[in-house]
């Protein structure tokens, strides 16, 4: 068993993007990193920067949509060339999602009294994306399982939500230097969805029953 | 004597005329193996492949000691041909690898029936093609060989490459197996297998006083190397002493494309893919996805997979691994599933079943990825491509991107589509992607729902006792192995593909961008166009798969996405390569508001409403017009109840197709409409 805080969110809109394509277009993916989750919570509650957490998104709640924006040079008044980038929309009324986060005590207190909050999170505020509601807050216990990640987190903290990696699909997420301004940083290997972990079942899709190497 | 042993001539005498099989012309051994009768037709040492089965109330080599072996048979071919005619140590090596070939191609492929008590033995002689009854009706009696030619071909084969292809036809018409229900799968595919097999068994094999090595373990016999066949009762855990490996893999990369270049990634896998099919250890290869054969210690097999993989693993792709190492009595395409059923508790014994098979196996899931990939942190940017390496600095058109080294490679070898990036880029017209797809996970599903929809009707319909019945069907459905029949579907879909560009090649706007890679098209958008891959494609699909399931379960799709040239082609690809929520037919377009998914009833539905001349175009349009405007599904609905006299077709099909809406309907006409109102 693994103890968890349980954030509920709901929001309006999202991007979660990665670098622009071809000058032109910017994808957005469909999963809460570790890193997009911690820094929002960094930026809008200023809460411990040792706070590990990692989202989940419901996908029977969100569809893919588009938006078209062109960014104005203030100083010549000119339109860059327009750039579409992807986004999140609700299905009905709200996206929902969980953000789960390694219980501590010591941090109860401060978590429970997010309930009610909004925060913003992903890209393009200034554009509106991005509004969440912490809807509630629970403390939840998760059985460890074997089976496959459905989350992206930083490899460095697996071990802070209790994954422990048989087969590692990598990826790289971008990781803000703290030392410094948390504006520059650089990218970090990163466990993706799909890899086979041990882990607790709130972060694993599918059970498998494969051996050690 | 021809000292070449060719492993894939041991069936050849399922391939013998029936009427040439008569005591007087050869030396009959068993039901389809025979030596000459005389020694001067025994000019092969392939002719001790017949040895591979029992010798009618003879000589079983699967039951006797390896070190006995030559001695019993020299004594038979004594008995037969007086002296002068012998098997050497050579010889006994290669027979000894065949035998486990033999049946380990058969085991890991198919379900292999024979000691199940109660099941009525049901002779056939017809190949049953599970997706396309049509095959049924070929006698391929006539097609067979004489005599003569089969000792000809024994005798004078240098190459099994030859052999296969010169008989394809004939291989992939006759059943492995004659009896029911075993005779689903091709002779082609169980000979391909058995050759493969052996090849690789064999290179891992020694004879060292009259013993096999394997291993530095010393086997002396079948049984001896096999282990115990059951996972379950008596001597179940009984481990053979040789292990070899299966692995599934599956290829995927993390590049997004980007610019049009960027898609000869597909070219580089298919390159790549073909030059590893040809290899012994590949027993199906796919442009995504391929199954391994590997023999040897563990590490051995790791080794072997690892340099199977490693060009894929340096250009930057991605092969995720279910892999499995067990006793050739236990290695099978289906132990991935029976771990999962016995861990879920849905067989008898699951405990038991599980012991057995951590203690003679191991299964575990392995991905090999870039080497870039090794490396914790990158400063700087990621490539806008791979996003796994670091990217350098590009500038293309005003437009600043980041891309590694790998990645610029693949742009470099050129543009792979130019009227797309010059004529139809300035035309600023509307494109349309398309793609088949072969989801290997459906198919496999598929298969076994029919194979056992087959066992009813043929095989267990015949079993009066209910209990009796219910116990061989359990049985059957859980031994159920379906490489064999996936790599016979497999290469049907192939031949579908090639078909379906031959057939369009008439049409010289709709192109594949990267030659040799079937699956991928793409033409400036017409309604006209579009409906000829349509219509095409359902067309074939009917001649290749009349009998596949053809809704939201069949195992191919086909994917078109119409949209303007200039939206970004990392979005076309990632909806036509998605899996999510796919039918028969899927099309997306965000211009004509649509994303719809269909089955091959349904389609064909809607196609005949459209093309009904007696639906005037302004029925059509008045029901796009309510739906736009109102954005009701019911209030089309009514329009159509109101107008079910005299347009009875778009009622009918509403009322009656499962799952077909208005959407649908109208999604189909917004994107056909221009044909349809020249039609009418």
């Amino acid at each position: 068993m693994y103890k968890f805080f349980k954030l509920e969110l709901e929001i309006d809109s999202l991007i979660i993007g990665e670098r622009i394509k071809g000058g032109v277009f910017r994808p957005c993916i469909d999963t809460i990193p570790s890193t997009t989750i911690e820094g929002a919570l960094y930026n809008n509650f200023g809460l411990d920067l040792n706070l590990k957490a990692v989202g989940i998104l419901d996908k029977d709640t969100y569809e893919y949509a588009e938006f078209t924006y062109s960014i104005t040079d203030r100083y010549t008044m000119v339109s860059k060339i327009p750039i579409t980038t992807q986004y999140l929309k609700p299905k009905k009324d709200k996206i929902k999602a969980d953000v789960y986060i390694p219980y501590n005590r010591d941090k109860e207190d401060i978590i429970n009294s997010l309930k009610g909050k909004e925060f913003m999170l992903g890209a393009m505020k200034s554009k509106g994306f991005g509004n969440c509601l912490i809807k509630n807050v629970d403390n939840i216990d998760s059985n460890i399982v074997q089976g496959e990640l459905k989350v992206r987190v930083l490899e460095e903290e697996a071990e802070d939500f209790c994954i422990k990696v048989l087969a590692a699909n990598y990826g790289y997420l971008f990781k803000p230097d703290i030392d410094k301004d948390r504006l520059t940083g650089k990218y970090v290997r990163a466990l993706f969805e799909g890899s086979i972990v041990i882990a607790p079942n709130i972060l694993v899709r599918k059970e498998s029953y494969y051996d050690y190497e | 004597m021809n000292d070449e042993f060719i492993p894939e001539l041991h069936d050849i005498g399922k391939i013998l005329k029936d009427k040439e099989k008569n005591e007087n012309n050869l030396i009959k051994l068993n039901s389809h193996t025979f030596l000459p009768n005389s020694k001067d037709k025994l000019g092969s040492v392939t002719w001790w492949s017949m040895f591979h089965h029992k010798v009618k109330d003879k000589i079983d080599l699967s039951k006797i000691p390896f070190d006995k072996w030559k001695e019993t048979l020299n004594d038979f071919l004594k008995a037969k041909y007086g002296d002068g005619i012998s098997i050497n140590d050579i010889d006994l090596h290669n027979l000894f690898i065949l035998i486990l070939a033999d049946h380990l191609a058969a085991s890991i492929s198919r379900t292999t029936l024979q000691r199940y008590r109660g099941l009525p033995h049901i002779e056939d002689k017809i190949r049953i093609k599970l997706w396309n009854h049509k095959m049924e009706n070929i006698n391929y009696e006539n097609m067979k060989l004489s005599l003569n030619e089969v000792v000809d071909t024994i005798n004078n084969c240098k190459c099994h490459i030859d052999f296969l292809n010169n008989y394809k036809e004939l291989l992939h018409i006759i059943p492995e197996d004659q009896s029911a229900p075993r005779n689903t799968t091709t002779l082609y595919t169980h000979l391909e297998l058995v050759g493969k097999i052996y090849r690789v068994l064999y290179s891992k094999t020694s004879i060292r006083d009259n013993k096999i090595v394997y291993n530095t373990n010393e086997v002396n016999g079948i049984g001896d190397a096999e282990g115990s066949k059951r996972t379950k009762g008596e001597d179940a855990s009984k481990e053979g002493k040789i292990k070899a490996a299966l692995a599934f893999c599956n290829i995927s990369f993390p590049h997004s494309f980007v610019r049009k270049n960027d898609i000869y990634l597909l070219k580089l896998r298919n390159e790549l893919v073909n030059l590893i099919k040809c290899k012994d250890n590949v027993c199906l290869a796919m442009d995504n996805y391929f199954v391994l054969f590997l023999a040897g210690s563990h590490e051995e097999c790791i080794n072997d997979m690892l340099s199977l993989v490693e060009e894929f693993k340096n250009k930057g792709f991605q092969i995720d691994i279910e892999y499995i190492y067990a006793d050739l009595g236990i290695l099978r395409s289906n132990l991935p599933r029976k771990i999962k059923d016995a861990y879920e508790g849905k067989i008898d014994g699951a405990k038991e079943v599980i012991d057995n098979l951590r203690k003679r196996g191991t299964i575990f899931k392995k991905y090999i990825i870039s080497k870039t990939k090794d490396i914790e942190s990158i400063q700087g940017h990621l490539c806008d491509v791979c996003q796994v390496d670091k990217g350098h600095e590009e500038w293309k058109d005003n437009v600043r991107e980041y891309i590694c080294n790998n990645c610029k490679e693949i742009r470099k070898q050129g543009e792979p589509l130019t009227i797309y990036g010059k004529e139809w880029d300035e035309e600023g017209v509307d494109v349309c992607w398309f793609k088949f797809s072969l989801n290997q996970d459906k198919l496999n599903e598929w298969l076994e729902r029919k194979y056992m929809e087959y066992v009813d009707n043929k095989v267990l319909s015949k079993v009066s006792e209910a209990k009796t019945r219910n116990e061989l069907r359990k049985v059957i459905e859980e031994e159920f192995r379906p490489l064999a029949l996936q790599i016979d579907f497999n290469e049907d879909y192939k031949l579908m593909l090639k078909e379906f560009w031959r057939r369009i090649k008439e049409e010289n706007d709709i192109f594949m961008p990267i030659k040799g890679y079937y699956e991928l098209g793409v033409f400036k958008y017409s309604p006209e166009l579009l409906k000829k891959v349509i219509t095409t494609y359902c067309e074939l699909f009917s001649e290749y798969f009349p009998d596949c399931v053809d809704d939201e379960e069949c195992p191919i799709n086909l994917s078109l996405f119409v949209e303007s040239v200039k939206y970004p082609l990392r979005e076309y690809w990632r909806y036509l390569d998605s899996k999510d929520n796919k039918s028969f037919l899927n099309i997306r377009s965000h211009r004509h508001v649509g994303d719809e998914a269909y089955t091959k009833e349904q389609i064909e539905k809607v196609l005949g409403i459209l093309s009904d001349e007696s639906i005037p175009s302004s029925f059509l349009h008045k029901l796009v017009e309510i739906h736009d405007n109102i954005g009701s599904d019911i209030f089309v609905e009514v329009e159509i109840y109101n107008n079910r006299n005299k347009y009875k077709q778009p009622y009918n099909a509403i009322a009656s197709v499962k799952g077909l809406t208005v959407k649908k309907v109208l999604t189909l006409y917004k994107l056909l409409r221009k044909e349809v109102e020249e039609n009418v």
